[in-house]
């Protein structure tokens, strides 16, 4: 992939992380040193398109469930791979606005072992804090030969996160 | 008078325990599916349902499936659908519109928002 594309992806996969961070009101997101000790959950989901497929891989250590519980969202150990969801979710509807559309896949949860497995096989994370907790993303992606992305949004009529639609 | 029961289907625990706590806090009662065949075995066997929740992207029978097949059964509509969902790809919107869905909601939800929407499409669904 050219590296301006791999830049813009990278670059909305982070907007994506930050703008729902701030929709669940946790504090700012900061970059991140990889922390020392094991990640104990971390969720997955593949995506497919014409052009771009891969997957979004999202680590956490348990702090960050303890950092949601704590300002009072209910979150169970499935949450990193809800999160997960959520953050494709956005990133899809960037990448629509960039020309691109992909079909997201169902997430998938890994704990304890599992988990520090697939943070350990994928050291070149993006690492971020928001409060206490830590997590680390990983977006792994294949194109076809003919890939471009748009470097600016086009103008659509899309859905934002949040927001309702009636159809009556 | 008791407020009527909701059915949640999606595959996240978290999701449903989140949407559960803000409709128990409205008074309603809550039911819940983790993916789309347990969604329409709960409709067939429940009939207080008045309102389904309904994420997309599940395993075994995703949102959307469960939708047009509840179309194909001759309950489009019954009970209404909305949708709630990190999805907002316009083609799977008017997708869930032309099988009968009420209405979609791109998560994260605000719990007050939902509440207002479910009181809405639960007052047209079983009119006092």
């Amino acid at each position: 992939m050219k590296r301006a594309c791999r830049r813009r992806i990278l670059g909305d996969l982070q907007d994506a992380c930050v703008e729902l961070f701030r929709d669940y009101r946790l504090p700012r997101v900061m970059r991140a040193a990889a922390p020392d000790g094991a990640v104990d959950f971390a969720g997955r989901i593949e995506f497919d398109g014409d052009e771009l497929r891969g997957s979004l891989s999202v680590v956490a250590t348990r702090s960050l469930l303890d950092d949601m519980r704590g300002r009072g969202h209910a979150c169970q150990d499935d949450w990193v791979a809800e999160l997960a969801n959520q953050m494709a979710g956005r990133l899809k509807l960037k990448l629509i606005r960039r020309g691109v559309v992909i079909r997201l896949g169902t997430p998938r949860l890994f704990r304890n072992g599992e988990a520090s497995a697939l943070a350990r096989r994928d050291r070149s994370r993006i690492w971020l804090r928001s409060g206490a907790g830590v997590i680390g993303l990983k977006l792994e992606t294949i194109v076809s030969e003919d890939f471009t992305l748009e470097g600016r949004y086009r103008k659509m009529d899309l859905m934002r996160e949040g927001e309702i639609q009636h159809f009556d | 008078m008791s407020k009527p029961t909701i059915l949640i289907v999606d595959d996240s625990p978290t999701v449903r325990q989140q949407v559960g706590i803000a409709l128990a806090q409205a008074g309603y009662q809550v039911a819940e599916a983790e993916d789309g065949i347990e969604g329409l075995n709960a409709i067939r066997q429940n009939e207080r349902i008045a309102l389904v929740i309904l994420d997309v992207n599940m395993p075994e029978m995703n949102g959307l499936e469960m939708l047009e097949e509840l179309d194909r059964s001759g309950r489009k509509g019954e009970p209404p659908v909305l949708m709630l969902t990190t999805e907002g790809q316009p083609s799977l919107v008017k997708r869930a519109k032309t099988a009968g869905a009420r209405g979609w909601i791109v998560k994260p939800f605000k719990a007050d928002q939902l509440v207002a929407t479910v009181e809405k499409l639960t007052a047209v669904a079983t009119p006092a």
